[in-house]
């Protein structure tokens, strides 16, 4: 298994597209803080709502922007994570490559185990590093606003972090697990991508109609993956988490469920969706695809 | 069509087989890919495996090295079966089928380390694979940016790299040079030797008949004749006897009348038969009919000859 693993993390660190998509998720997040500030720096400057400019630069200050950092990642690092993911396991199909590890380790599972850890650790290490990015682009502009100070950093802190990042990782395994999926049914790296952006952008849409239409359509929107996960996202809290979040008026009016409800049903997604991988993986014919 | 019984042919009883293929059958649908092929393989054979396009051979192949799930049959290889023991029963086995897979962004070198990695085989055996297929100065450049022959080469690199006991290749000439063509004729042999099974699907008929020890050729799925190149050779000679166009119809007759003879099938200005008769036999009939043949001649069969009778729908009289 450790040379499955160890050949896998191989094969993600040496993909230009991997490396591009990590470039790009980086850069995107330090575009969005500098335009944030640029923009708060103007409103400030023509003095127009001096309050929203304000609270926007407080969120980029490093002492509160922890909350707006993890949006930040529940955006661009699910984008991110469902390219890379659907990408590395559709493309085992493309390039043949998957009859290759198959020919010398012909226990199926055992090689989309370690290719699903190993895309797994590969993300989250993606989102720690787009953490730090955040954070690193934070302190530098809170230094050159003069408001750079660590007394705000004690457990208490660490600990909300933590666990902010941990609803993150919770929020978006069961799309990350969608796109393996895909990947393994469709055979190819554009199923594992398109269909779950798809899926995503679908469901949203479908969910949010149906709590509103309410009745009984509005009780199956809990039971789906956006409606859990857009709690999870916005209950790490902020500005943002407060105008959306379970607390605001949207929020209530969308009959968001709690955060243990929430992180149960897309556990359950993500397990269900690992398993049929498995299951599809273990009965599929690898045709050599010309 | 002359038609052989592929069961009394198939085994080769002599050593315990390296590879049995016991009913095997493959279906997509409606469409039967393999229908219920037994095949026994024995240890250091070279076995030709022959047939039309959508003859079923890459799809046996397919099926042998575990890439495709039979719908029924099994696949015996050194006593273990890839149903129940997949790891013991390919951990022997390499394969090129329907072309080299490969990662294009890695070169040729960490390709093949990941396998020699997989298989827990030394670093060296790399080194020599890319020697025994002449790619060791090619080695750091992309998989991506070889020519297909190259890509062809490291394919049967990966296949070899571990020693298996059985080699599976499909077509592994596709793309070689004629230089190259050569090189894979000779190594064949040359493993085969050292106590590698090897099965060898190719459409080039020639190369077949140089290398292989035994043949087996398919058609619709099934294996409608198996054996050894001279025991297929063997079969019921086979004569061309040319006649005056004005009496190709009586001739046809008369010819259908003689004693041991198959059928007889008019192409172009010759007939052809096949009979145990000898020359003498059918000139001395077509005479007795009045009937003066400018040519009887024996057709010696080659492999080609005798896979076109097989496989190759006759000819409209």
């Amino acid at each position: 298994m450790s040379a499955l693993i160890a050949i896998e993390f191989t094969k993600i660190v040496r993909r230009r597209l991997n490396q591009i998509v990590l470039a790009v998720f980086c850069g995107l997040l330090v575009v969005v803080y500098v335009l944030l500030w640029l923009a708060s720096d103007v409103v400030i400057e023509v003095g127009a709502a001096p309050d929203v400019a304000t609270r926007l630069r407080s969120t980029l200050y490093l002492q509160e922007t922890v909350p707006f950092a993890m949006l930040m990642l529940y955006s661009f690092g699910f984008v991110s994570g469902v390219v890379v993911i659907g990408s590395n396991v559709g493309s085992e199909y493309g390039w043949n490559t998957i009859r290759m590890l198959i020919a010398a380790e012909p226990r199926r599972e055992r090689v989309l185990l370690a290719k699903l850890v190993t895309l797994w650790v590969v993300v989250v290490l993606a989102l720690l590093l787009g953490l730090a990015v955040m954070l690193t682009t934070s302190a530098l502009i809170t230094l050159a606003a003069g408001q750079f100070n660590l007394s705000f950093v004690d457990a208490a802190y660490v600990r909300d972090s933590t666990y902010s990042f941990l609803r993150l990782l919770v929020a978006t395994a069961p799309y990350f697990a969608l796109a393996a999926l895909l990947g393994v049914v469709g055979k190819s790296a554009t199923a594992g991508i398109a269909i779950s952006f798809g899926v995503a952008f679908l469901e949203g849409i479908v969910g949010s109609l149906m709590s509103l239409a309410g009745g009984w359509l509005a009780e199956i929107p809990p039971y789906m993956l956006d409606t859990n996960a857009d709690t999870l996202g916005l209950a790490n809290g902020g500005q943002i988490g407060a105008m959306f979040g379970n607390s605001s008026a949207i929020g209530q009016a969308f009959n968001r469920p709690s955060l243990w409800h929430a992180a149960i049903v897309l556990a359950c997604w993500a397990a269900a969706f690992m398993v049929a991988s498995f299951w599809a993986f273990r009965r599929q014919d690898l045709e050599y695809q010309g | 069509m002359v038609t052989t019984s592929p069961t009394s042919e198939v085994a080769a009883p002599a050593d315990p087989p390296v590879l049995e293929l016991r009913g095997l059958t493959k279906r997509y649908g409606a469409l039967t890919a393999v229908s219920s092929v037994d095949l026994n393989v024995s240890a250091g054979e070279i076995l030709g495996l022959l047939g039309p396009n959508g003859s079923g051979k890459s799809t046996t192949l397919n099926l042998v090295m575990g890439f495709i799930r039979p719908t029924a049959g099994e696949v015996i290889i050194d006593g273990h079966s890839l149903r129940t023991a997949p790891r013991a029963a390919l951990q022997d086995v390499g394969g090129l089928v329907e072309g080299s897979a490969f990662y294009p962004y890695l070169s040729g070198r960490l390709n093949l380390e990941m396998i020699a990695r997989l298989r827990g085989l030394p670093t060296g055996r790399v080194d020599e694979a890319l020697e025994l297929v002449d790619l060791t100065r090619a080695a750091q450049r992309r998989f991506g940016d070889y020519s297909q022959g190259m890509r062809q080469r490291l394919g049967v690199a990966g296949a070899l790299m571990h020693h298996p006991r059985l080699v599976v290749l499909d077509e592994p000439t596709s793309g070689l040079d004629p230089a190259g063509t050569r090189e894979m004729r000779e190594l064949l042999p040359r493993i085969a030797s050292a106590g590698t099974t090897v099965i060898l699907a190719s459409h080039l008929l020639t190369e077949v008949e140089q290398v292989c020890t035994r043949v087996a050729i398919m058609q619709a799925g099934a294996v409608i004749a198996s054996g050894t190149i001279e025991s297929l050779m063997k079969r019921r000679p086979r004569w061309r006897v040319r006649v005056p166009a004005s009496k190709r119809a009586r001739a046809l007759e008369i010819l259908q009348g003689v004693r041991d003879t198959g059928r007889v099938q008019p192409l172009e200005e010759d007939l052809f038969l096949d009979t145990t008769a000898s020359g003498s036999d059918l000139n001395r009939a077509l005479l007795d009919a009045g009937i003066i043949a400018s040519e009887v001649v024996p057709i010696v069969p080659t492999l080609e000859s005798i896979f076109m009778e097989l496989t190759v729908q006759a000819p409209a009289s």
